[in-house]
């Protein structure tokens, strides 16, 4: 199967930049798959998780918000946090998602409520991507 | 002897002066190499998003936002972001900074500022001008991005600026930082446009109002970050390199001090010797 050029892109460091056969991506629109020759397309993206097929292996990773750019036969995305799976740690994501239930519990406000709610979205997101990548791992 | 003893006490100070400035400069020069790798990991990103706004811009001329255009009344206010340090020690470059803010604008009480760091702060007070937001306690300087953003996105659309500066120290290497001076608002979205043959054909979910909505204070974050992030690089290594000239200064009085020091010790004995050898040729005749 053909293949094209990915590159996943934080503030912080170059997080993913590999040949691979197939992504899928959560957009403002609802979730993309990108097979090669894609036709163009610039779309903003929510937080959730991405899931990539290369030539050896399928991993998935949890993401913030950010941008997916696809020119010809090269993909950007820009996201403002991405984590392979195997970054991630259970007993942390478990302790702030208790930590934001709590704060949401207390009936906190403002900044501090959209904190914890942006928190807990954040943390069951990447729950979801470790267990898919346990139970891939398992078997 | 009284001197001695005075001289004795001074070059021990000058050696604790020089003790504690190597430390500080040691540490400065950790921390001077954690925020230049910093300021290079944010690199590619920014520059990816410079080429993403670049190319959807260029692409259509039509679309108009509030971001990209100035306000039609004109105040004659500006919005001044001004990065500064939290600590002195560090040089001329608060100095340098404060005299280029004043060479750029005339009369510093006609705009209001923002401003990251306490001697930032202190400087507008005394000259009177009017700080309508002080980061100094977000530390590091970079927690505070995003509310700043927020803010000055608020008070643009709110027409309450013509524009907003960003002034701050541009690092240039460990031995040089100039201040300047940079407009963020209105955005201008400048450089050569890449030759695009396939850009047409390129889709743009969910519409452009909504994706340059989202990318244009995206975009104008990532810069003010950068100037952050240059900002404090800049600061460790003027901390940097002010220390070691303060230790090189130090180790060098101490140098001196220690001559004048065998100096009158070796003075005071010759007295002594030729004391003892007077009174002995008292006696003897």
């Amino acid at each position: 199967m053909q293949t094209y050029h990915l590159d996943i892109i934080t503030p912080v460091r170059n997080a993913f930049s590999e040949d691979v056969e197939y992504v899928s991506v959560p957009t403002k629109m609802g979730t993309v798959g990108v097979l090669p020759h894609h036709v163009g397309l610039f779309s903003s993206l929510t937080e959730g998780e991405i899931k990539i097929k290369t030539k050896q292996k399928e991993m998935f990773l949890a993401i913030g918000g950010g941008f997916m750019e696809i020119r010809g036969n090269a993909v950007t995305l820009l996201v403002s946090r991405a984590y392979h799976a195997d970054e991630l740690n259970e007993t942390e994501i478990k302790k702030a998602q208790t930590a934001a239930k709590e704060a949401i519990a207390r009936r906190t406000s403002g900044a501090e409520l959209s904190d914890a709610y942006s928190l807990l979205r954040r943390s069951f997101i990447e729950m979801k991507v470790l267990r898919r990548y346990k139970a891939k791992h398992i078997i | 002897m009284a001197n001695i003893r005075l001289i004795k006490g001074r070059i021990k100070s000058a050696k604790n002066i020089s003790q504690i400035t190597k430390a500080m400069e040691l540490v400065a020069a950790s921390k001077m190499r954690k925020a230049q790798a910093q300021a290079l990991s944010g690199k590619l990103y920014a520059s990816k998003i410079y080429e993403m706004v670049l190319r959807l811009s260029s692409k259509v001329e039509l679309v108009t936002h509030p971001l990209l255009t100035k306000p039609r009344d004109l105040t004659g206010k500006r919005l001044v972001i001004l990065l500064s340090t939290n600590k002195g020690l560090c040089g001329g470059l608060n100095t340098n900074l404060f005299r280029y803010l004043i060479s750029q604008y005339e009369g510093l009480t006609r705009n209001e500022y923002v401003v990251f760091g306490k001697k930032g702060v202190h400087f507008l007070v005394q000259s009177k001008a009017l700080v309508v937001a002080d980061f100094s306690l977000s530390v590091p300087f970079s927690e505070g991005i995003q509310a700043l953003t927020e803010l000055v996105t608020k008070e643009y659309l709110l027409h309450k600026y013509d524009g907003v500066d960003l002034v701050y120290n541009e690092f240039i290497s460990a031995l040089r930082q100039n201040p300047k001076k940079k407009t963020i608002l209105p955005l201008t979205i400048s450089g050569a446009v890449p030759p695009e043959e396939d850009m047409k054909e390129t889709l743009v979910e969910p519409s452009y109002q909504e994706v340059f909505d989202e990318l244009l204070p995206h975009y104008l974050e990532n810069q003010i970050r950068d100037a952050v992030l240059q900002s404090e690089a800049s600061e460790h290594s003027a901390r940097m390199v002010a220390m070691r000239n303060a230790t090189d200064n130090a180790d060098s009085l101490a140098g001196e001090l220690t001559l004048v020091y065998n100096k009158a010790r070796q003075e005071k004995i010759t007295y002594e010797i030729t004391d003892m050898v007077t009174a002995r040729l008292a006696v003897e005749v």
